[in-house]
C-alpha cells in the first residue's frame, strides 16, 4: 500500500472545514498525499486528474452536491474511483451513488481501519484502470498508423476469414492481401492472429464500457 | 286550598260524566225521580222555605246530557210538579198571582236550559277540534322519521310510533307494554338518565335531552339522542313521559372515524417532526464527532509509527478539543430551541390530572374492553408541574398500558392507576397494566432513545416521558409485576418539600 502511496493522491471534497482538515491529518498520518477542496466547483477547476489516486466526496454539500459532482465526472469520462461520505445514514442517496459507479460509501463518523481499507481498494482499482487506459491508448496509437485498406483487411482477419475470401470480397489479389496482413501484424506489434483478435476484442469491450458508462 | 278546589271540581266532573254515561230512559227516570223528590221536599217544608231553585240541578244535568229540547221538557215537567205542590200548599192565593209565578218560574228554567245548551254546544265544538288535533297528532307521530314513545310513570310503553319500532328493529306493536328501562344498556350514562327522570318528578326539573344507548332486538346497541317532556293529565299532574328519539348511530360512527383519522394525522405529523429533528441533530453532531475521531486516529497512528513532530500532534489534539466543544454547542442550541416553550409550572393535584384523563379516555378504553380502576389517595399534597407536559406523560403511559394488553384476554384487561404519598415529600403515581410484562432485555432498553417493542414505534415516547419527569425533579421507572403485567411509576416532589429544599 505504502508503495503506491508515494505517487497517488487522495482528493477530499467536503464543505465542513473541520472534517476536511481532520481527514487530511488522518490520511497524512498514514503517509498518503492529500489534497482538499471545500466545494465541487473548486475541485473541478483546479484538478487535472492526471495524477493517480482516488476521490473522497461528501454526499451532502451546498451548491453542487456529491452526486452531481459524480455525474459531471462520469460525463467527462473521468474514472477515478469515488468513495462517498454520508453525514447521517442517507441510504437512498448512497445507493444511487453506488449505482452510478461509486466504489462505496461510508458513514460519518467512521472507523479509521474501514476508511483506510476503502482507500486502499480505491487506489488498487485506480492503478488497474490507469494501466488498462494506457494499454488502450497504445492500441489506439497503433491503430492510427493503419491505412484504410489495412483496416479493412484487419477487420476481415479478425472475423476469421481466410485470405482467399478476403481477396474475393475486397476485389484484390491474394498476394496483396498477404502483404497487407503482414503490415497489419507489424504495425499492431503482434505475432499471431490470436493476439490480434485479443487486442481488438479488448478495445471493443472498452469502447462498449465507455458508451454505457460502466 | 287549591287542593280542596281541585277535589270539588273532580267530584262535579265525576257526577256529570257518570250521568252522561247512562242511557236516555234511565236518565229520564233519574231526572223524574229527582223532580219528585224535590217536589215532595218543597211540599213538606211548606211555604216558609222556597226550594224552587233545586229544580235547576236535574234540569241542568238533563240539558247538558241530552240537549236543549230534553232540557225544556224537563223544565216544563219541573214547573208542573211545582204547580201541583204549590197548589196543595197554596192556600187561597190569588189565581192570577199564582199563574204569574208559574210563568216566571218556567221562564227562568227555560233561560237556564238555553244557556246550558249553548255552553254544551261550545264545549262539544272544542271537543271536536280536540279530536281533530288528536287525529293530526296521530298522523304526525306515525309519519315522522323520529322515534316517538310515551311511557307511564313505571316506564311502561303506552305508545310507540313505527319509527321507534324501526330504530329498535321490532315489528310494529311489539313494544307496547314493555318497560323502557329494560332497553337501556348497562351503560352508566343511561342509568344516570333513568335516575334523572325519576328524580325530576319531585322537583320542577327541566327536561334536558340526553344521549344513551338502547338495545335492539338483535342485541346490538343503537346510539340515540332523547328529547323528552312530561306527559300531564288535564289537571296538570305528571302521568308519564313523551320522548322523541333520534338515531345517531351513523352520525356517531362517522364522528368516530373522523376523530380517529385526526388523531392518526396528528400523531404522524408529530412523528415526522420528531424524526426530522432527530435526523438534523444526527447530521449536525456527526460532523464534529467524525473530525474528533479522525484527529485522534491520526495522532495514534503517528505516535505508534515513532515518526512524529510534537507540534503537529499538539495542533491536531487542540483541534480535536475544539470539535468536542462544537458538539457541545450544538446540543446547547437544541436545548434552547426546546426550552423556548418555557414550561409553565403551577401547583397542581396529580389526582385531578388523572381524573381528567380518565374521563377523557373512558369511552376509548371501554371500547377495548379494558377496565380502568383508579385508586387515588385523598388529601395528597400538590406538585409544582407544567400540567400539559405531565398530562402528556400520563397519556403516554396509559396508551402504552392499553397497547400492552392487545394480546390479553378481554375479561382480564385491567389498568390500575394508584396514587399515594411517598415518604411525605413526594407524590407517587403508578400505572399498572395486565399485559405481557417486560423481558429482561426490554427493561434494560426501555428508556433508550429509538428503542421500541412496537412495530410502528419510534422509540421516543418513554424517553421523552422520563426527560419530562426528570425535568420536574422527579423520577420515572418501570418494573414487572409478580402477577403479570408491568408497572410504570412516576414520582414527583410535593410542593412543600420543594419549597423547603429551596
Amino acid at each position: 500500500m505504502n508503495m503506491q502511496a508515494s505517487e497517488q493522491t487522495i482528493y477530499v471534497v467536503d464543505d465542513d472545514e473541520a472534517f476536511r482538515d481532520s481527514l487530511q491529518w488522518l490520511l497524512e498520518s498514514n503517509d498518503f498525499q492529500v489534497k482538499v477542496f471545500s466545494c465541487a466547483k473548486d475541485f473541478l477547476e483546479s484538478c487535472s486528474f492526471e495524477k493517480p489516486g482516488c476521490l473522497v466526496i461528501d454526499i451532502r454539500m451546498p451548491e453542487m452536491t456529491g452526486l452531481e459532482l459524480q455525474q459531471t465526472l462520469n460525463k467527462k469520462g473521468i474514472r477515478t474511483p469515488v468513495i462517498f461520505v454520508t453525514g447521517h445514514g442517507d441510504i437512498p442517496m448512497a445507493v444511487s451513488a453506488v449505482k452510478n459507479g461509486a466504489l462505496d460509501f461510508i458513514e460519518k463518523p467512521f472507523n479509521e481501519t474501514v476508511m483506510l481499507e476503502l482507500i486502499g481498494n480505491a487506489l488498487v482499482l485506480d492503478a488497474k484502470l490507469r494501466e488498462a487506459g494506457e494499454q488502450r491508448a497504445a492500441i489506439y496509437s497503433r491503430l492510427a498508423k493503419l491505412t484504410a485498406r489495412e483496416l479493412e483487411v484487419m477487420d476481415c482477419v479478425v472475423a476469421g476469414k481466410p485470405n482467399k475470401l478476403i481477396a474475393n470480397q475486397l476485389g484484390i489479389a491474394v498476394k496483396t492481401v498477404e502483404a497487407h496482413r503482414s503490415k497489419v501484424m507489424d504495425k499492431m506489434k503482434v505475432n499471431s492472429v490470436a493476439e490480434l483478435v485479443q487486442l481488438v476484442a479488448d478495445k471493443r469491450l472498452e469502447d462498449f464500457k465507455d458508451e454505457n458508462q460502466l | 286550598m287549591s287542593n280542596n278546589k281541585r277535589h270539588l271540581a273532580t267530584m262535579i266532573h265525576n257526577i256529570i260524566s257518570h250521568f252522561a254515561g247512562r242511557s236516555l230512559p234511565s236518565r229520564v227516570a233519574y231526572t223524574f225521580a229527582a223532580l219528585v223528590v224535590i217536589g215532595a221536599l218543597d211540599f213538606v217544608t211548606g211555604d216558609e222555605i222556597d226550594l224552587e231553585v233545586l229544580y235547576l240541578v236535574p234540569i241542568a244535568l238533563m240539558t247538558w246530557a241530552s240537549g236543549r229540547n230534553a232540557g225544556l221538557i224537563t223544565a216544563l215537567a219541573a214547573s208542573g210538579i211545582w204547580w201541583i205542590t204549590d197548589r196543595y200548599i197554596g192556600h187561597d192565593t190569588f189565581p192570577f198571582y199564582f199563574l204569574w209565578s208559574w210563568i216566571s218560574i218556567i221562564t227562568t228554567f227555560s233561560i237556564v236550559v238555553i244557556i246550558i245548551a249553548k255552553l254544551k254546544e261550545a264545549q262539544s265544538k272544542t271537543q271536536t277540534a280536540l279530536h281533530r288535533s288528536e287525529g293530526r297528532y296521530q298522523t304526525l307521530v306515525t309519519a315522522v322519521p323520529y322515534g316517538i314513545y310515551e311511557t307511564d310513570l313505571s316506564g311502561k310503553i303506552t305508545l310507540a310510533n313505527p319509527a321507534f319500532h324501526r330504530i329498535l328493529r321490532y315489528s310494529e306493536g311489539e313494544l307496547y307494554g314493555k318497560r323502557i328501562f329494560d332497553f337501556l344498556s348497562a351503560d352508566t350514562g343511561s342509568e344516570l338518565a333513568t335516575n334523572d327522570l325519576l328524580h325530576g318528578l319531585d322537583s320542577q326539573f327541566n327536561s334536558t335531552p340526553y344521549f344513551t344507548k338502547l338495545k335492539k332486538k338483535d342485541g346490538t346497541l343503537a346510539d340515540i339522542q332523547v328529547d323528552w317532556v312530561y306527559k300531564r293529565n288535564e289537571l296538570g299532574a305528571v302521568t308519564g313521559f313523551i320522548s322523541v328519539v333520534t338515531d345517531i348511530t351513523q352520525r356517531k360512527h362517522a364522528e368516530d372515524i373522523a376523530r380517529r383519522q385526526r388523531e392518526k394525522l396528528e400523531l404522524t405529523s408529530r412523528l415526522i417532526a420528531a424524526s426530522e429533528i432527530a435526523s438534523t441533530l444526527a447530521h449536525e453532531l456527526n460532523q464534529p464527532l467524525a473530525a474528533i475521531a479522525n484527529y485522534n486516529s491520526g495522532c495514534v497512528r503517528r505516535l505508534r509509527s515513532g515518526k512524529w513532530d510534537p507540534d503537529d500532534v499538539l495542533g491536531a489534539m487542540e483541534k480535536s478539543g475544539a470539535q468536542a466543544e462544537r458538539a457541545g454547542e450544538i446540543i446547547r442550541r437544541l436545548r434552547e430551541l426546546v426550552r423556548k416553550g418555557e414550561p409553565n409550572r403551577t401547583p397542581s393535584s396529580l389526582n385531578d390530572i388523572i381524573l381528567e384523563l380518565s374521563s377523557m379516555l373512558k369511552i376509548e378504553i371501554e371500547k377495548e374492553d379494558i377496565k380502568l380502576i383508579l385508586d387515588l389517595a385523598a388529601d395528597l399534597p400538590y406538585v409544582l408541574i407544567d400540567r400539559v407536559l405531565i398530562q402528556q406523560v400520563f397519556l403516554n403511559l396509559l396508551k402504552n398500558a392499553r397497547e400492552a394488553m392487545e394480546q390479553t384476554v378481554p375479561g382480564l384487561r385491567k389498568i390500575i392507576v394508584l396514587s399515594a404519598l411517598n415518604g411525605g415529600n413526594a407524590v407517587e403515581v403508578s400505572v399498572r397494566d395486565h399485559g405481557q410484562g417486560l423481558t429482561e432485555e426490554v427493561r434494560e432498553n426501555l428508556f433508550s432513545p429509538f428503542f421500541s417493542t412496537k412495530p410502528q414505534g419510534m422509540g421516543i415516547g418513554l424517553n421523552i416521558c422520563r426527560s419530562i419527569i426528570e425535568f420536574h425533579g422527579g423520577r420515572l421507572w418501570a418494573a414487572g409485576h409478580p402477577e403479570g403485567g408491568s408497572t410504570f411509576t412516576v414520582s414527583l416532589p410535593s410542593v412543600n418539600h420543594e419549597h423547603a429544599s429551596i
